[in-house]
């Protein structure tokens, strides 16, 4: 295993204690189960965006399509239902998604300028559809978000089932190694046969889709859209989980598991800073002390990432001795 | 949740309406120009000041009111919107600053050429006037109104109460303080005291003391957001909501459904947007005219489900500008 990973678990198991000993709340299978409820939509999103992170890329619209998302799904559930009011959240999520993906990976324009442009605009628009917050949401969509089933709520199942996908498609298809070596180098991928350009746009497809349900999670446990608020920040947490999780800002490494691991350990930390009531000033510094800490985790992959240059010279140095044999 | 989704919805709050309408000149003979720079654009309670500010103009007849679109509380987009119109030498600005600070240069550049500069709730000793509303007061009403629910259905004090906080702006926070002091009389736990001000974070804390001190009855949100926030929360745990206290200030939108539809909800400290509006308009006429109160303040008041009309009068903002 990983060694950044095993940091990482060790740093959670050890929060995860602490709080224990500290809350005789805070380890019972109801906070757990509430702690990932919580957390649903963002383990989604940040499964979704650590992948694409992993290929070097990254969107940081999610906060505000999430908002746009939100606000159409609940617009069409009114008047439709629930099931039209998911589908329009998706439908929304994958045409901001394809957006992005055009930009990006067809047409090559910056992934941080896009992006940053489209979470201005899509928030914007959220806002224009809906200056205030809408409410009066079907109960059957209100049902979902407060709903379980076999005593776990339904939105963990949705999130279990979802990043279940993202870890077999990453560990176990040829997806999660294209990912990577796109992520790595991405002349060689496309050497290789990998169409990078789809690709890229396709990861920026699935970032829309997964913020897409999201979304209609959020307003389903919310029971209301805010445009206002709705995903506000939403995008520093989850590259906040992505990058905790082991994947470099470069792309080229990291696993899915790490980044549900990344999001866990902040969940966490925010569960257990709230139980335990501590003022939001000590609780900034704990915060930061504690992300810090546990990104010192990739402080093994810095080392890697020292080496492998010289393997890659040397292995080039030797590909170069074989030619002009 | 983060500062600046705290300052953000804060500030909507801010801008949410309030008070007893103007009083200066409502017969102007010159025409004026004012800048209302709010940097929450964003806010449905915003617009909604800031459409009634626009409408009240337009009711004078002599009065232009110039918006910023500013958003985010971005302070840049603050700086530059009234560095135009200081160029343009408005007659007044009423500015509710990002950073006063970052302020204080074009507030003396704007005053030395003649425009009146009014701040909107954040105070300044050399304004020229300000517009508001009095969140102590609005914490006082909140805080007595709480007293007589807890004489009533707990006066053994046997139960928790959470309540949320704005660290970062200490001028809002007068809104709940009077509520702490009042619980921690009556032998109430507070068992939650975070920043929040949107609904996720008043549903997350609200679900996180519920979890841990299944007593919880009392929630009160430093905004409406964030207790509205806190009412999905109790419903979910299925807890009666006769026996919750669950409360918040600006009078939003949804807060006053839930009110007039006994869905829930408590209380909220409500601030008529058409009044607030009204006097970003004639108290920044006041201080250019010198005539009459520059510095009106626009009252919150205390809405129950028991009071149906006013709840009618104040959602009808909403309907009127688009909130």
């Amino acid at each position: 295993m990983d060694l950044q990973l095993v940091i990482l678990i060790i740093a959670t198991v050890l929060l995860m204690g602490f709080f224990a000993a500290a809350s005789p709340m805070f380890f019972t299978a109801d906070n757990l189960l509430n702690i990932a409820n919580q957390n649903a939509s963002t383990f989604i999103v940040a499964a979704a965006a650590g992948m694409l992170l992993m290929a070097g890329y990254v969107d940081m619209s999610v906060g505000s399509v999430m908002a746009l998302a939100g606000v159409c799904a609940a617009f069409v559930s009114i008047d439709y239902g629930t099931v039209a009011g998911i589908i329009c959240a998706v439908l929304v999520g994958t045409l901001v998604g394809t957006l992005n993906g055009i930009l990006i990976g067809q047409i090559g324009m910056s992934p941080i300028v896009v992006t940053l442009g489209v979470l201005a605009a899509a928030r914007g628009l959220a806002q224009l559809l809906s200056p205030g917050s809408l409410y009066g949401l079907p109960e059957d969509l209100i049902g979902m978000g407060s709903g379980s089933f076999l005593g776990v709520p339904i939105l963990v199942w949705i999130a279990g089932v979802i990043c279940a996908i993202f870890w077999f498609v990453s560990a176990r298809m040829p997806a999660g190694k294209h990912t990577l070596a796109v992520g790595a180098n991405p002349r060689a991928a496309f050497l290789t046969g990998i169409p990078v350009k789809k690709f890229v746009m396709v990861l920026y497809i699935v970032v829309g889709v997964s913020v897409g349900i999201a979304a209609i999670m959020q307003v389903a446990r919310l029971g209301s859209a805010p445009s206002g608020t709705l995903g506000l920040g939403f995008e520093v947490v989850v590259l906040t989980a992505v990058l905790l999780g082991g994947v470099p800002f470069t792309g080229g490494r990291g696993s899915v598991i790490g980044v549900l691991i990344g999001v866990w350990l902040i969940a966490v930390l925010g569960n257990g800073l709230t139980l335990l009531n501590v003022p939001t000033e000590i609780s900034g510094i704990v915060t930061g002390v504690v992300l810090v800490l546990a990104a010192a985790s990739s402080l093994s992959g810095f080392q890697r990432r020292r080496r492998r240059p010289r393997r890659v010279q040397l292995s080039a140095r030797t590909a170069a001795v074989r030619v002009s044999k | 949740m983060t500062t600046t989704a705290i300052a953000i919805a804060l500030v909507a709050t801010a801008c949410s309406p309030a008070g007893s309408g103007g009083s200066a000149s409502s017969s102007c003979e010159e025409e004026y120009t004012i800048g209302f720079s709010h940097p929450a654009s964003e806010a449905s309670a915003v617009k909604v000041v800031k459409e009634a500010a626009v409408a009240h103009a337009k009711e004078l007849g002599c009065v232009t009111v110039l918006l910023d679109n500013t958003s985010g509380m971005n302070l840049e987009t603050q700086r530059s919107t009234l560095e135009s119109w200081v160029t343009q030498k408005v007659d007044a600005i009423v500015v509710l600053p990002v950073d006063p600070a970052a302020l204080e240069n074009l507030r003396e550049k704007a005053q030395g050429q003649g425009t009146k500069w009014l701040t909107y709730v954040a105070g300044n000793p050399e304004e020229d006037g300000t517009v508001g509303f009095d969140n102590q007061s609005a914490g006082e009403d909140m805080a007595a109104y709480l007293e007589q629910w807890i004489a009533e259905k707990h006066p053994e004090g046997d139960i928790s109460a959470a309540v949320t906080t704005a660290t970062p702006l200490p001028s809002i926070q007068p809104r709940v303080l009077p509520a702490i002091d009042l619980l921690e009389k009556a032998g109430i736990d507070v068992v939650s005291q975070q920043d929040c001000a949107a609904q996720d974070c008043g549903l997350q804390l609200a679900e996180d003391a519920l979890r841990a001190h299944p007593d919880l009855r009392v929630f009160i949100g430093l905004n409406d957001d964030a207790a509205l926030g806190a009412l999905r929360a109790f419903q979910n745990a299925k807890i009666d909501l006769d026996e919750t206290f669950i409360a918040g200030f600006d009078g939003a939108e949804e807060a006053l459904v839930s009110l007039q539809d006994k869905t829930g909800y408590t209380a909220s400290s409500a601030i008529p947007s058409v009044e607030l509006g009204a006097s970003v308009v004639d108290n920044a006429l006041a201080a250019i005219t010198g005539d009459g109160d520059a510095g009106k303040q626009t009252p919150m008041f205390l809405v129950t489900p028991a009071d149906s009309d006013e709840i009618a009068e104040l959602l009808k903002a909403y309907t009127t500008f688009g909130g």
